[in-house]
């Protein structure tokens, strides 16, 4: 892929992602082929920043966790409450790398 | 056999400070039970098994720091409850209830061993709080921060292998 494209590409949605992955992620993207690039644009991510307000507010309902796809553990927070309230707690200082991991699960699918 | 020197990256400083921030929450969230500290600290190791060394290593040191307090507040809480319930179960014997009883069991009244311990609980809690407070803020800023003993027991337990798939 043009190197244009990727520079575009990371400068939009760096923050999506894990510092640790922008390497990975400036590699793959060069070395993808060029159809690839509207299904790279389409792949929904979500903001880290958003999830960890909504996991603040309503984080012993699950919502964070079902915002980012994690269905099994939204659910699991549902029914015990946000853990009695520990899971929720914990959360709020996990939900912002658990968002940014889930987006490069997402993106390697194309990758 | 060579190893590799580990380089700490500046985005890992965060995440492992927030270890220790987040067992500081923990315990005002979850002060009458000592457990829930300790139930806190273990989600976050186990949430962390798959990031860098540092961050594992800090969220293992952040755990093994409460695990080590938790006893001491188990049974602080557990001589607590027993002297507030103990007298409802001999109501029969009301009146001359610590009389009867200091020759039966230490653990049913207030002593002066019972207000001791409690002192040294809230002691070792209030400078293990502290701790981990200053803990929370240098690591943030970049310091790797080693707590005598628990540090060297952190060391063996925890694996120095790169558990990231997305690494270069």
């Amino acid at each position: 892929m043009d190197s244009q494209k990727v520079d575009m590409y990371l400068m939009t949605n760096a923050k999506f992602f894990s510092p640790a992955h922008i390497n990975f992620i400036r590699e793959r993207l060069l070395a993808a082929d060029d159809s690839k690039w509207g299904l790279i644009n389409s792949v929904d991510v979500k903001d880290p920043t958003t999830v960890l307000i909504v996991s603040i507010f309503v984080g012993y309902l699950g919502i964070d966790r079902f915002m980012i796809g994690d269905t099994g553990l939204g659910i699991g927070k549902l029914l015990t409450g946000g853990g009695c309230g520990i899971w929720a707690l914990v959360d709020w200082f996990l939900i912002q790398d658990a968002t940014r991991q889930k987006n490069m699960e997402k993106l390697q699918m194309y990758l | 056999m060579t190893t590799k020197e580990y380089i700490v990256q500046p985005y890992e400083h965060e995440p492992a400070g927030n270890a220790y921030l987040m067992s500081t929450v923990a315990v005002i969230a979850g002060l009458p039970l000592p457990i829930i500290n300790v139930i806190a600290s273990v989600i976050f190791y186990l949430s962390n098994r798959k990031a860098s060394y540092y961050v594992r290593w800090h969220s293992l040191q952040a755990l093994i720091a409460q695990a080590v307090v938790m006893p001491f507040n188990s049974i602080a809480l557990a001589w607590t409850i027993r002297i507030f319930f103990e007298p409802l179960v001999w109501t029969e014997t009301r009146h001359n209830h610590y009389e009867a009883h200091f020759n039966e069991n230490l653990f049913d009244f207030p002593s002066a061993w019972y207000f001791i311990y409690i002192f040294f609980v809230l002691a070792l809690n209030l400078f293990e709080f502290i701790g981990v407070l200053i803990t929370a803020v240098a690591v943030r800023k970049g310091k790797n921060v080693r707590w005598a003993i628990i540090a060297n027991i952190t060391d063996r337990l925890c694996s120095k292998e790169n558990r990231d798939p997305y690494a270069i």
